[in-house]
């Protein structure tokens, strides 16, 4: 089944005047591009789905248990199961967080889970995204768009409906919600995601709000309104990062947040969504972990494996990868959206040197990661095809149980020969049908 | 056991008048093992909007507030009375984060070399970390307006100068390298003047005071106002206002013997 869509040119166009756009700062400097969207979609089988939908449903919740373990009890570091290093000196770890159990005790309540198949059609997870993933917009309105184009060939329920993400993320927001409405805190039009925040604001309801249309008082959180009564706020899906969403708790200069709403949050009256406080699990160190955590808390074996993965940390394995670097991925921890990954194969001699210096020097700031030759999709380019590498952004919601939203993000590198698939980095975006039958 | 009397007030006058005034307190000391705070009271002026209490995960109270109309000035005063049971230890537990560096604690070359000069020998938690607080005491000189709230542990090191604050940050930057659990503490030591800050440091069972500015014990006259790893996570008055407008702050205190 390739089944190219109608019209990708117009789509494109569409999507263009909706906004649907990534921002990317580069030095210093901001600038919004197209996210440049292909026609033809990525396919999953329902049985690949069924596999993969077990593994990340285990997994989120394998996160989540840890996410509220480590802000309360700490058993996993008493038990020594994971250094008490890779927990608080990580640069997610909140510990204005510490004892301070969310709504329901859910953390995660929107999980981005980046996976890829490697050639023998096995999944890997690439990495946990926690805090604020974004993306799920993106296949969403460009399923809309393939609606009106190609009508047809989404006749006959054979590709699962994506439709269903507004109400996943709506019932998400209302299993948690704590006596109020739903808002949707955005930092604004200039935010890279806005056109996301506006579009599910419409999808679920929610009111679209910056910080300035909110206030706290009595630990209690309010929106302003037009008349200037006020209205309970009782779940804010934030999409603005943890250091600047209350200035009184963070970031003091943070213009962005809300004052005391880390005040109304702790005393239950709000609900955060995500919980402030999850980059801690979606570190590239403790991603090493994830295995772990899942027969730790769970005590079954992890149904999705992740890439092959390496902690210079532990002296064995930094003398693997001191011994292996032309063949590894480096991936700096505090890092993310594709910035601070090198590959040992693209190094000369003298920068593998340099490289070995500083991962022994700096032993807890990387992991290395053997390189998994995932498989190349199509792409349509000027009427050819090319093949060309990509991921998979499985989106995860975790309210009343944990669900996998049956589409996801298939993002894809631009260039030949680079595995580079971030949005951040210039790559595009593919819808993802899953089949819903064989 | 000593009796004391406290006040403390802090002033802030604004160049201009400001409005949406949010603050967070952490100006009303609590009671522990070794302090009890008897008839405390504040006062907050000007009087108008909301006020209420929450608390931090480093177990403060807060006072908090909120203030939409315009005012020139902000002032809050607390009062009260604390017997002092024990005059520098408590008994207490202490999560992993206080073995922690932190933006403002993390070491650098100056921190990493002087540790390594003035390296305590081994002994107890306590004797290591009186023996660094000496080291640094004769190290530093003490001098106000050379740093400011943010300057960091490394930064006071290199210009050997700094105030209390700054002794404080220092001292647990190199008792964190020593992997000893401490924390920073704002309170009031003297009889009139300013607040004083200082550390406490954790032997597994209990808290105990150094105050690293005097080389000493804390004492029976210190009265704790907040704690936490630093101090940015529990500055005694935090605030944010719309308006453009400068600030001067006068700070007074008083504690006397009963």
């Amino acid at each position: 089944m390739n089944v190219p869509v109608a019209n990708a040119r117009e789509i494109n166009e569409l999507l263009a005047r909706y906004g649907v756009k990534f921002g990317i700062y580069k030095n210093g400097t901001f600038n919004e591009q197209l996210f440049p969207f292909d026609a033809i979609p990525r396919i999953i089988s329902a049985e690949d789905f069924s596999h993969m939908e077990k593994g990340l449903i285990q997994r989120v919740d394998a996160l989540n248990m840890f996410l509220r373990d480590i802000y309360s009890d700490r058993k996993i570091i008493k038990d020594g199961v994971i250094p008490e290093d890779f927990v608080c000196a990580s640069k997610g770890y909140l510990a204005q967080c510490a004892d301070l159990i969310p709504s329901k005790g859910i953390y995660s309540h929107i999980s981005g889970i980046d996976l890829v198949q490697a050639k023998d059609g096995t999944w890997y997870i690439l990495e946990d995204n926690l805090r604020i993933p974004s993306g799920a917009s993106y296949p969403l309105i460009a399923r809309e768009l393939c609606r009106m184009a190609s009508p047809g060939l989404f006749e006959g329920g054979r590709i699962a409906d994506n439709r269903n993400y507004a109400s996943l993320l709506k019932n998400t927001m209302d299993y948690v919600n704590c006596g109020g409405i739903n808002v949707i805190l955005t930092p604004g039009r200039l935010n890279a995601a806005y056109f996301e925040h506006s579009y599910f604001a419409e999808k679920t309801g929610a009111v679209l709000v910056q910080n300035t249309d909110l206030f706290v008082e009595d630990n209690i959180l309010y929106m302003k309104d037009y008349q200037g009564g006020k209205t309970r706020v009782g779940a804010v899906y934030r999409r603005i990062s943890d250091e600047y969403l209350d200035p009184l708790t963070f970031l003091p200069e943070s213009l962005i947040g809300v004052p005391h709403i880390m005040d109304a949050y702790r005393a239950g009256n709000t609900a955060i969504i995500n919980a402030p406080g999850n980059g801690v699990a979606d570190d590239k160190g403790i991603y090493y972990f994830v295995p772990k955590m899942v027969k730790y808390y769970l005590g079954e074996e992890p149904i999705l494996k992740n890439a092959p993965t390496y902690l210079p940390f532990y002296d064995e394995d930094r003398k693997f990868v001191l011994d292996n670097l032309e063949k590894l991925v480096i991936k700096d921890v505090s890092e993310a959206g594709g910035y601070g990954v090198v590959f040992g194969r693209d190094m000369t001699r003298e920068q593998l040197e340099s490289w070995r210096r500083l991962i022994t020097e700096q032993s807890r700031r990387f992991i290395a990661q053997e390189v998994i030759d995932f498989i190349d999709l199509e792409i349509a380019e000027n009427d050819k095809t090319v093949m060309r590498k990509a991921d998979l952004r499985a989106f995860v919601l975790s309210g009343e149980k944990t669900q996998v939203w049956a589409s996801g993000l298939t993002r894809f590198s631009r260039k030949a020969d680079s595995f580079v698939v971030n949005s951040s980095q210039g790559g595009g975006f593919k819808d993802t049908w899953v089949l819903s039958q064989e | 056991m000593k009796q004391l009397q406290f006040e403390y007030e802090t002033k802030l006058e604004f160049s201009q008048s400001v409005t949406e005034h949010s603050f967070s307190l952490r100006c009303m000391p609590f009671s522990d093992g070794r302090q009890i705070i008897a008839e405390p009271g504040f006062e907050i002026l000007p009087v108008s909007g909301s006020i209420w209490r929450s608390r931090d995960s480093f177990g403060n109270t807060l006072i908090c507030g909120r203030n939409e109309k315009p005012h020139k000035s902000f002032s809050f005063r607390v009062y009260g009375k604390a017997q002092i049971v024990n005059s520098c230890k408590v008994n207490g537990s202490a999560p992993e984060f206080y073995k922690f560096h932190t933006p403002l604690t993390r070491p650098g070359k100056e921190i990493e070399l002087f540790y390594k000069k003035n390296k305590p020998s081994g002994g107890s938690v306590l004797s290591r970390a009186e023996a660094l607080s000496n080291s640094l005491f004769n190290f530093m000189t003490y001098k106000s307006g050379v740093t400011k709230v943010n300057t960091t542990a490394e930064q006071a090191i290199e210009i050997r100068e700094g105030v209390c604050q700054d002794y404080a940050h220092i001292l647990l930057s190199l008792l964190r390298i020593e992997g000893i659990r401490c924390r920073y503490v704002s309170g009031l030591a003297f009889k009139c003047g300013e607040t004083h800050a200082w550390v406490e440091v954790y032997d597994g069972t209990c808290w105990t005071g150094i105050d690293a500015t005097h080389n000493r014990l804390i004492g029976d006259n210190y009265i704790k106002l907040c704690h936490g790893r630093d101090y940015s996570d529990c500055p005694i008055e935090r605030g944010i206002y719309r308006g453009n407008a400068n600030s001067v702050q006068t700070v007074t205190s008083k504690v006397t013997e009963i």
